[in-house]
């Protein structure tokens, strides 16, 4: 088959899916929907898997789509390595989550409207790198978008949910516009949307309309613009509150949207617009990455959800992969995609089966102990983890190398004294403290506690290394337990769907599956079809592990002393507890918005206190000033009632002219025509005729003319 | 080509309305289904005609011509008024909006039971006068439909509306007459300054024409005529055409509705019945953005250039001031009321770009709001009809007990906030791209432009959420009456939503048409 055809039938059978798993009533039927829904993927991979690599050239073909006028703007797919292996990624990610939801939904009523949803994402999500220009681009970027609105809200009685897919679906929105406006002005630009034909040679050096902007100062602007929407839908600062938010939706759907695939969308997009982005306008990029990956990091370690702390790190992850965009190393960026989405799906969905397991309790404080009970999510966790801390063996680990190889050499091209050298320390930072969070979620979730929480608490600060030694002995223990033959055999047939899923994407996060050498990024088959560069630092990996072995030291101590805290019901004080509040609440940012954003709204707690007491509309309940209700005012109190008072202007002046009319001018006349009567009267007597009546026709006319002279001038 | 076809678009449901006039009340059943039949009819010649339709051709065609009035004015000229009518691809456009939503207002009409024959009768006049309005290719004969038009819509507002109908209808009618007075004006001053050259040099007289296809041609200007481009007359301090283009576009604005002459709009949609909300949103409003596409900038091409930034600046203020309002009302009519003055805003942006770009993405945001509104009043027609009450605070969890109708409220609500793949997003996106790419506009327009895409997310979300999701719960007990949809409220969403998505996806079904008109603006 064609290119063509198979991602005609790739992208049809996803829709089909969709459809027919959305209209579904049946109950039988619908617990089959998630099964329906894995055979789509499977069937999808199959196809995306006849797709041949472009090594050198790349695939493209284009459909009108529409033209206006001389503006011509085609649906475009276009196939380069970028795509290509995110076209397989987002599909076997699906696969596995697809799986893993089959049996942690299995007893939801809406589990068909859950997998059709999935469908849909996973369609748009191809959509989305499949296109070959911006608008089109943009088209599946909101539908993606909308997906996720549908499942963050996906139990949508939970209050919670809702607010957090409105939440999504908005600060998106705000990303949007700022990318709607981005493609605007490349097209100024350029003249066109279309990706390869962003070339120096298409400048239009009249672009107008930005007097204060050389050609590439506008398209630094343009950039920026476009990195507006990819903050948004990557949860780069400003706009990244919103993500562990989104944790509210079902926990799989959180592993393949909000972790894996449609978060790196942002990321995704700046790959495809590598070329044009501006040394100034990447300089921005890498720094806002850079501190959005360690504040996220840092308010990752002060989290108690198993979900937000892979939230936060979710977007420390996604800085890590816009920093590298910024500073031009595509390839690397691209690389720690594509091993985060596994590793993080991976991880995601370990918490998926904890939480399962420990009946939808998600404060890992009341956890622990699970390594003997669920041994499996276990090891899987451990891999993934360590994927995403980075070390040896993993795939995590070759990734981070070549995206801190890159960090270094940019932050210290231009010498030590620089700003560019922030981005650098930055990540440094980030993957200190992703050690730091992995190890502690890692001890509260899985490691063993004491029956008796307090008397070990005591203790525990004395016997920390003894805890480190058994726990790991334990670890041995559980491994050799399944080693013998039968065993394996017991534990294979033991698997549940969570296990394999789980596992599936762990032996992902390893490093064979992108290189012949654990240890050399150099290796990887996955950046030899990128640009490189060639410089090298050795010392990298040494100190992350040097860094890894410190945080576990901490970490490990740090989180026996907060579960000791805990038990006992201490808390700190004074300014110990200030920081906390601050890092657990992600600096407050999500605040300043919800206090911003019901600037904009009518607060609805007043509107019904004042149904509630039968007050009178106007009674000035709250005091705080609202944008819209200000517009609302005007609208009552101006436009409108500025055309009631016309009319009633009008009105009134029309009771006065019909009371001159009946009065003066009607009295008037009468009394004229009756004078005239009289006249008439007498003259009649003297002569015959009608004299009388075209005598008093001219009155009429002469004073008509009087008053219409009087009114008009 | 005399075919009779377009004629048979007026002549067709004016006999029809007359016909229920004359039946007997022993009949009463059968109104309905007449007037449906029309419908039907109306829908089968437009198909026809969008098959005849040459897309590459410029100019009206299906043209039909008589003479009808020749007024002699003195010994030298004469004022010819005929019945012209033809389409291009504005029209024709417009024309197919109107007979799907002629066509979907007759089928929610079946739960009208007060006076039908009255009712159908008016209902079928109004069809015969829109069409009208969009098909005439005379002034003269343009402005008679557009005055016919308001007196049906009073009856149907004032007779069949809420509690507050009196206020609501006599408040539309004297809006709307203010901009007929304007309009009227503008029309006397065009036809008396041009000139029919081919008819002149026949009956050896001046004639006066109200052709569109003369009127829109500046070489027919008489010299010396108050509206010759080298006329120095002032009105008020302005220059002759300024001062009409202006007449026009306020006269137009306010059927648009532009603000600040909008609050007609709110209060008609609140009190009026579902269809004749429908109808209202769908098409009335369209005529506006018609008018001053086809009239004011068609007219007068040479002023209008200059009027963009104009033009654009009071579209931007109607969709942030319609949006922001939007955001505070409490009335599910009344919301999507301002919705529409929100969205009707991204017409004038796009008209006041001036460019094709602009102009193809008004009319595109003319007939996707024609139909996305009507999807928007039916789903508040659906409430009101189960449960007498529209207050957006008094519903909550309704996802649970009509799941059929929350797809279709989401269909509606995301193809209005503009979500890619149904037909709102094309018009948003593609006026406020020409709005950019207009020399004659200040970027910070279109900039501002696009919080009204973010608005519009705001108030529909915030409204999807705060009625459809969490537990379900309602302020009195409605939940006897909450049914999901019925058979013919399926049949009517799903036309209209399936034409959202029809046109969202393949927008060029409807570019094709309209670009050959479009650049003969330029």
């Amino acid at each position: 088959m064609n290119p063509e055809s198979i991602i005609f039938y790739n992208l049809f059978i996803y829709l089909v899916g969709f459809v027919l798993l959305l209209s579904l009533n049946n109950s039988v039927l619908k617990q089959l929907s998630g099964w329906i829904s894995i055979v789509i993927s499977v069937l999808g991979i199959i196809f995306s898997s006849s797709l041949q690599v472009p090594s050198t050239e790349n695939f493209s073909i284009s459909y009108n789509w529409l033209h206006l006028g001389d503006t011509r703007i085609n649906f475009k797919i276009l196939i380069d390595n970028q795509t290509y292996f995110m076209y397989i990624l987002v599909q076997i990610i699906a696969f596995f989550v697809k799986l893993f939801s089959t049996k942690y939904l299995e007893h939801d009523d809406g589990i068909n409207r859950y997998f059709a949803f999935l469908n849909l994402f996973v369609f748009s999500m191809l959509g989305l790198v499949l296109a070959g220009n911006l608008l089109q681009l943009y088209l599946f970027w909101e539908l993606v978008g909308f997906c996720s609105y549908l499942l963050i809200g996906f139990w949508y009685t939970k209050k919670s949910a809702n607010s957090a897919a409105i939440k999504a679906f908005l600060i998106n929105r705000m990303g949007d516009a700022f990318l709607m406006v981005g493609i605007f002005i490349l097209f100024l630009i350029y003249g066109n949307l279309d990706f390869d034909a962003f070339l120096p040679e298409n400048i239009n050096k009249t672009a107008f309309g930005f007097p204060f902007l050389s050609t590439e100062g506008l398209q630094t602007l343009a950039v920026l613009m476009v990195f507006g929407g990819v903050a948004a839908k990557s949860a780069q600062l400003p706009l990244q509150v919103w993500l562990p938010d989104a944790m509210e939706g079902p926990t799989p759907a959180s592993a393949l949207i909000h972790a894996a695939t449609m978060v790196v969308a942002g990321v995704f997009l700046l790959g495809r617009i590598s070329p044009i982005i501006t040394p100034d306008a990447g300089l921005v990029i890498a720094l806002i990455g850079g501190l959005t990956s360690v504040l996220a990091a840092i308010s990752a370690v002060f989290q108690y959800d198993i979900k937000k702390v892979l939230a936060y790190s979710t977007i420390s992850q996604l800085g890590f992969m816009v920093a590298g965009m910024g500073m031009g190393a595509v390839g690397a960026a691209f690389f720690h995609l594509t091993t985060h989405a596994f590793f993080k799906a991976g991880l995601f969905l370990c918490a998926g089966a904890v939480i399962n397991y420990v009946h939808h309790e998600q404060d890992m404080r009341k956890m622990g102990n699970l390594i003997l009970k669920i041994p499996v999510v276990f090891y899987a966790y451990l891999i993934c983890a360590a994927s995403l801390i980075g070390l040896p063996f993993t795939s995590g680990f070759l990734s981070k190398d070549s995206l801190l190889n890159a960090a270094v050499a940019f932050g210290t091209k231009d010498g030590f004294a620089n700003i560019k050298i922030l981005v650098p320390v930055m990540m440094g930072i980030t993957s200190f403290l992703t050690s730091f969070y992995m190890i502690r979620q890692l001890v509260m979730v899985f490691f063993q506690r004491q029956e008796s929480p307090v008397d070990k608490i005591i203790s525990s600060t004395k016997r920390t290394f003894d805890g480190v030694i058994k726990s790991f002995q334990d670890i041995l223990n559980a491994d050799n337990e399944s080693l013998g033959e039968e065993k394996v055999i017991n534990f294979v047939r033991n698997l549940g769907v969570f296990d394999i899923s789980v596992l599936g994407l762990a032996i992902c996060s390893t490093w064979f599956l992108f290189s012949s050498n654990p240890f050399s990024f150099e290796e990887v088959w996955f950046l030899e079809v990128f640009p490189k560069d060639d410089t090298h630092f050795s010392w990298i990996p040494l100190t992350v592990g040097f860094m890894f072995i410190v945080a576990l030291l901490i970490s490990y101590n740090a989180t026996y002393e907060e579960l000791r805290r805990y038990y006992l019901g201490e808390r700190k004080g004074g300014w110990q507890r200030k920081i906390f509040r601050i890092a657990k609440s992600h600096f407050y940012i999500d605040n300043f918005y919800k206090k911003t954003f019901f600037l904009l709204i009518k607060n609805n707690k007043s509107v019904d206190l004042k149904i509630a007491n039968n007050e009178i509309k106007d009674t000035p309940l709250t005091k705080s000033f609202e944008i819209s209700s200000f517009f609302q005012k005007i609208e009552s109190n101006y436009v409108d009632s500025l055309i009631k008072n016309i009319s009633s202007l009008v009105l009134s002046l029309s009771e006065y002219s019909s009371k001159i009319d009946d009065k003066i001018v009607d009295g008037l006349v009468l009394k004229i025509s009756f004078g005239l009567n009289n006249l008439g009267d007498k003259i009649r007597k003297s002569q015959s005729g009608q004299i009388q009546l075209y005598i008093l026709g001219m009155a009429i006319i002469i004073l008509f003319i009087v008053l219409v002279k009087i009114i008009i001038f | 080509m005399q075919s009779g076809l377009l004629s048979s678009l007026i002549i067709l449901p004016l006999i029809a309305s007359i016909v229920i006039l004359l039946l007997p009340e022993s009949y009463k059943g059968s109104y309905r289904w007449i007037a449906l039949i029309v419908q039907i009819l109306l829908l089968i010649n437009t198909g026809t005609l969008i098959g005849g339709f040459e897309a590459n051709h410029t100019g009206y065609q299906f043209l039909e011509h008589f003479e009808w009035i020749r007024l002699t004015l003195g010994k030298t000229s004469i004022l010819s008024i005929d019945y012209i009518v033809g389409i291009d691809g504005l029209s024709l456009s417009m024309v197919a909006l109107s007979v799907v939503v002629f066509f979907v207002a007759n089928i929610s009409s079946f739960s009208i039971n007060k006076k039908e024959k009255a009712y159908y009768s008016l209902f079928l006049l109004l069809t015969a006068s829109v069409i009208g309005c969009f098909i005439a290719v005379d002034f003269f004969l343009f402005f008679i439909f557009f005055e016919f038009m308001l007196l049906p819509m009073y009856f149907l507002i004032g007779i069949w509306g809420g509690p507050n109908k009196a206020y609501a209808s006599l408040k539309f009618i004297i809006y709307t007459l203010v901009g007929s007075v304007m309009i009227l004006v503008v029309m006397i001053a065009l036809a008396m300054s041009n000139v029919d050259e081919f008819f002149t040099s026949e009956y050896k007289r001046t004639v006066f024409s109200f052709d569109f296809r003369i009127l829109s041609d500046q070489a027919n200007l008489l010299k010396g005529s108050l509206l010759n481009i080298e006329n120095p007359i002032k009105i008020f301090g302005v220059h002759a055409r300024d001062f009409m283009f202006i007449l026009l576009f306020i006269g137009f604005g306010i059927k648009l509705p532009m603000v600040p002459f909008h609050t007609w709009l709110p209060d008609a949609h609140v009190e009026a019945p579902t269809p004749i909300s429908v109808v209202l949103a769908g098409i009335l409003l369209k005529i506006g953005g018609y008018g001053l596409i086809r009239i004011a900038y068609g007219f007068f091409p040479d002023i209008a250039i200059n009027y963009g930034l104009l033009i654009s600046i009071m579209g931007l203020i109607s969709i942030l001031y319609g949006g922001f309002n939007a955001l505070a009302q409490k009335d599910l009519k009344k919301l999507i009321a301002y919705s529409s003055v929100s969205h009707m805003g991204f017409v004038l942006l796009g008209i006041g770009a001036f460019n094709v770009e602009g102009f193809n993405g008004a009319i595109f945001q003319m007939f996707s709001h024609g139909l996305l509104s009507s999807m928007l009043f039916l789903i508040a027609g659906v409430l009101y009809e189960r449960t007498k009450n529209r207050e957006i605070e008094n519903f909550k969890g309704l996802a649970k007990i009509m799941p059929i109708f929350t797809l279709m409220v989401a269909i509606a609500f995301f193809g209005s906030l503009g979500l890619p793949s149904l037909s709102g997003f094309i018009g948003e996106f593609f006026t406020l791209f020409g709005s950019f790419q207009a020399t004659t506009v200040p970027k910070v327009i279109p900039i501002l432009g696009v919080l009204g895409i973010v608005l519009s997310a705001i108030y529909l979300l915030w409204t999807f959420q705060k009625m459809f999701f969490g537990e379900f719960w309602t302020k009195e007990d409605f939940k006897n009456n909450l049914d999901d949809l019925n058979q013919k409220e399926i049949i009517m969403l799903g036309i209209l939503s399936a034409l959202t998505m029809l046109f969202g996806i393949f927008p060029n079904i409807l570019f094709d048409l309209l670009n050959p008109t479009v650049i003969q603006f330029f």
